[in-house]
């Protein structure tokens, strides 16, 4: 058993994350978890994660190229809420270019103030793990 | 209260070129942007009364921005390439 399972099934154990939610994450751990050509997973670990501080991007690659990359979380609220900042008009110009190119959702709607906190929390429980086939490395996640 | 970043270290390197690295003392600006915040805020807040309307804040847009600017403290990026061609390394610290 992977130690992606053995931490998703604790979790269920623990209360963390319902059934359904281990079920969708071993879904995702099957799909990219055969030995293929690439593999991938993504899991979004259910369990609160309190005081995340960055954001973290870390690039492996065999070749020893690195990428490390450390955005504090803070940067990222402060960010959003000055894109909740820009005039509505400009909003609806975008929306408006988006939907011709036939992407219809609205920017304005998403970027509330109450929903920016959410958003900004929701990510806290943010990890990818990506293992291509060559070896090179991607993780994103919070800490 | 929040400060703005205080230093920032760029170090670039690798290959046969010699590294080098910057430090940016920007403590030092510190009070170019209090004079600066001094004259812009009170600016920004009579535009604010007149342009609310029409959803342009200006004030609340300065003050965003600043928090975006006083942020960016622990932001750090590294790029390291050890390929047996090209040995680079560029690294982006801010304090």
């Amino acid at each position: 058993m992977s130690e992606d399972r053995k931490r998703i099934l604790t979790m269920v154990a623990d209360g963390k994350i319902t059934a359904e939610e281990a079920e969708r994450l071993l879904g995702a751990l099957g799909e990219g978890g055969n030995g293929a050509a690439g593999e991938t997973s993504a899991l979004q670990s259910a369990s609160p994660k309190k005081d995340l501080k960055y954001l973290r991007v870390v690039v492996d690659s065999t070749q020893g190229d690195n990428v490390n990359v450390r955005v504090p979380v803070a940067l990222l609220r402060a960010g959003l809420k000055l894109s909740a900042l820009v005039p509505p008009q400009v909003y609806q110009k975008v929306s408006a270019n988006m939907a011709e190119k036939g992407m219809n959702f609205d920017i304005n709607a998403m970027l509330k103030s109450g929903d920016v906190e959410q958003l900004v929390e929701s990510m806290g429980e943010l990890n990818v793990d990506v293992n291509a086939a060559n070896g090179d490395k991607v993780r994103v996640f919070f800490e | 209260m929040i400060f703005p970043p205080a230093l920032i270290n760029v170090e670039v390197g690798g290959g046969q070129r010699k590294p080098w690295r910057l430090w940016l003392p920007v403590i030092l600006l510190w009070p170019l942007l209090v004079i600066a915040a001094a004259i812009l805020l009170p600016l920004a807040a009579v535009a604010e009364v007149f342009l609310s309307a029409k959803g342009v804040r200006p004030f609340s847009l300065l003050i965003a921005l600043s928090r975006v600017v006083a942020e960016l403290r622990g932001t750090q990026v590294e790029v390291t390439s050890k390929s047996p061609v090209k040995r680079d390394h560029v690294s982006l610290y801010i304090f």
